[in-house]
């Protein structure tokens, strides 16, 4: 019985029936589909969820691993656990209102998360130093471009050259704006296309089986 | 010559763009193994890539098998680093300070850490081949790479190294689309300007 | 020997931690000593602006926090300025998140937002409702634009939302609007599964880089107003006469940008100078 829902075409079948009650109640409304897709969705959602326990067994197994055998950096693996056990019974014993729960979200991992976006900056603007140069025609106009830009989002300029914004706006309302537009298209039309080859059962990698697996 | 790669293949689940970082990944996979040149790939990123990483483990062990050298298939160079993209993100920069691999690859679905990776790569003198999926990083991705490809250059790099018919397929009918679509625009064009918006009406929700 | 190239080849080839260094400097001074440098105000925050003050009092606003905390964190002015103006509306505010650590945020909002709160007589539970971490993944944002009280039963505290305002929340439809914060986590499901399907209007106030990608869907009438990051949010309380960070950095803001410029033309200068005479090739991806 369980061969048959670990095999390939159940688990398309599967994935096929789910996305008809998805797909169809969007262009024919009728209640008891309506219901059953609202059902397979809120199901899904839940389902995901779940996702972080397997997540957490997982990493507890492979941590295990590294530090039985004592594999390179295995120390750091006990730091791991610790701290996912810590985080953890926290949230449970304290909520995630009080205690050392909230104390740990808000003194460690939000400034920690914060450190990393914020270096983001700085990393931008190095990269932008060293790229921007007129080194061809193309690069020239870019540069262009990107000065007019620059200098629009500099708070200051807008005030003492109002006419600035016009050229930015330009700038980013057709340029940029065309080039979100065409990129928008291909990414939808390459998910469409990937979702057809997942359900003609082309692309199998995501439930799990090589090629020739059955 | 001697020094490592590091190819990581994004961070999202089972996407159009992992899809292809992941037939990117077993070309080099496949190159590092035919060359004996040490293969780092960084895994993580969200809580979609728990999954993606079995895909990519068995990818990378095919590849080395396929190779001839079951042997030198380390699975302990994946590794995973965080199910969070900012624990990831440093996670990833230690093994390129570290390692000072002499190639860095990013394909797949990276967001904000691109410009944190491929920068600190370049700090580290690696060549750089990063992929831009993003609107939001892909300008400053093309400032710090070496070589970048740009929306749909990766999926296309993807078929075209991994020979999948499937995925050649796809790109192909993708391009058919694509003519479909520009057909729709200059349809519609000429259409508003002759004061009709039956394009509008027919394409919109 | 001789340094061949000289100034040019310094200027072409320093040291990008003297960026870091000067990006460092010219932030931090004008932030711990404000000059107060006057600002532009774009039309786009003037937009964003008139879309909010359609609302009504009564009116209940989906705010959706799709943001990390490190977002927030350049999000903040428009965060504040957006929810002062809701405050002094009397909107209900049925606040999500799209992040687990948008857990972090409410008590930090709502902390710089006291004075208002006070003023107002804006309490939790009767005003606005955190209904906590419920965008996940796209699943969840569907099934909650469906059927909203078959999704989420309780507020983020665990306490029935039964019997407040939000019983009069059927599906995202009811919403008077839609007032999402995001780094780009699940605004692309909420256009989907609740602008798309039920005309609800959306107003968005985005980091600086995902921008671009939202001036689309603000063309295409997706969404309604567009506020754009830190600067964006400045201008916002600018307009509703509440200074508050976003002004304080605009300083910053400035000379950060007007530094990376002066920048860019040093390399440029080496790069005449120097690198198109010596053959170097810059390590970048725009050719």
């Amino acid at each position: 019985m369980s061969s048959f829902f670990k095999s390939r075409s159940a688990q398309i079948t599967v994935l096929i029936v789910s996305f008809l009650l998805v797909f169809i109640p969007y262009f024919i409304p009728w209640g008891p589909l309506d219901w059953l897709s609202g059902k397979l969705m809120t199901i899904a959602a839940v389902t995901n969820a779940f996702t972080i326990v397997i997540a957490v067994y997982s990493q507890f197994r492979r941590s295990g691993r590294f530090i039985n055998e004592r594999r390179k950096g295995w120390v750091y693996h006990i730091y791991l656990l610790a701290l996912m056990a810590i985080m953890t019974l926290s949230g449970f014993i304290f909520g995630q209102h009080a205690g050392a729960y909230e104390w740990l979200l808000l003194a460690v991992v939000t400034p920690l998360s914060s450190v990393i976006y914020g270096i983001l900056a700085f990393y931008m603007s190095s990269a932008g130093a060293r790229a921007f140069r007129a080194r061809s025609p193309h690069a020239a106009l870019l540069l262009l471009a990107g000065f007019v830009v620059l200098m629009y989002q500099a708070p200051l300029t807008g005030a003492f050259f109002p006419g600035i914004e016009g050229a930015a706006v330009y700038l980013t309302d057709t340029f940029g704006m065309s080039v979100s537009r065409m990129f928008s298209i291909s990414v939808s039309i390459g998910a469409i296309v990937l979702g057809v080859r997942m359900l003609t059962g082309k692309e199998v990698a995501f439930l799990g089986f090589g090629e020739g697996d059955e | 010559m001697g020094k490592p790669v590091v190819c990581s293949y994004g961070c999202g689940g089972f996407d159009y763009w992992t899809v292809a970082g992941l037939s990117i990944l077993g070309y080099v996979a496949k190159i590092c193994a035919e060359t004996d040149t040490r293969l780092i790939v960084p895994t993580g990123g969200s809580s979609d890539s728990y999954i993606v990483r079995e895909a990519a483990v068995d990818l990378v062990r095919n590849a080395y098998t396929a190779a001839g050298r079951p042997e030198a298939f380390n699975e302990d160079d994946m590794p995973f680093l965080s199910g969070e993209q900012y624990a990831y993100t440093p996670g990833y920069v230690g093994i390129l300070v570290r390692e000072r691999p002499g190639t860095m690859v990013m394909t797949g679905s990276h967001w904000s850490e691109a410009m944190n990776l491929a920068e600190m790569a370049n700090a580290v003198d690696s060549i750089t081949i990063t992929a831009g999926c993003y609107t939001s990083n892909m300008a400053a991705l093309a400032c710090a790479s070496d070589y970048i490809m740009l929306g749909e250059e990766q999926p296309a790099a993807g078929a075209y190294l991994s020979r999948d018919p499937a995925q050649m397929a796809s790109i192909r009918v993708q391009d058919i689309y694509k003519f479909i679509a520009i057909g729709t625009i200059l349809l519609g064009l000429i259409a508003v300007n002759l004061g009709s918006d039956i394009i509008n009406r027919l394409i919109s929700t | 020997m001789a340094d061949e190239g000289g100034i040019y080849k310094r200027m072409a080839t320093y040291d990008k931690r003297w960026v870091y260094v000067a990006l460092f400097i010219v932030v931090l001074g004008p932030l711990i000593n404000p000059i107060g440098m006057p600002i532009g105000i774009s039309a786009q925050t003037r937009h964003y602006k008139a879309e909010l003050d359609t609302l009504q009092e009564g009116d209940i606003v989906f705010s959706t926090w799709n943001m990390e905390f490190s977002g927030y964190m350049e999000l903040k002015p428009g965060v504040l300025a957006t929810h002062k103006m809701f405050i002094e509306k009397g909107v209900k505010l049925c606040i999500a998140f799209g992040h687990f650590e948008g857990v972090a945020l409410p008590p930090e909002i709502f902390k710089q937002l006291k004075k208002w709160t006070d003023d107002y007589d804006y309490t939790e539970g009767e005003d606005y409702i955190i209904i906590g971490y419920v965008f996940p993944n796209e699943a969840a944002v569907a099934a909650l634009a469906g059927d909203f009280h078959a999704n989420v039963r309780v507020d983020w505290r665990g306490e029935s939302i039964e019997g407040t305002f939000l019983d009069e929340i059927q599906n995202g439809g009811d919403f008077a609007m839609i007032s999402d914060y995001t780094t780009g986590l699940a605004t692309t499901n909420i256009i989907r599964h609740i602008v798309l399907e039920y005309d609800t209007p959306m107003v968005v106030n985005s980091i600086g880089v995902s921008v671009p990608g939202h001036l689309a869907n603000l063309d295409a009438g997706l969404i309604t107003a567009l506020l754009a990051s830190t600067r964006g949010g400045a201008e916002l309380e600018f307009l509703i006469g509440s200074p508050g960070p976003g002004l304080k950095s605009m300083d910053a803001f400035t000379f950060g940008h007007y530094s990376l410029i002066i920048f860019i033309i040093i390399g440029n200068i080496g790069h005449y100078g120097w690198t198109r005479r010596s053959g170097a090739r810059d390590r970048t991806g725009i050719r």
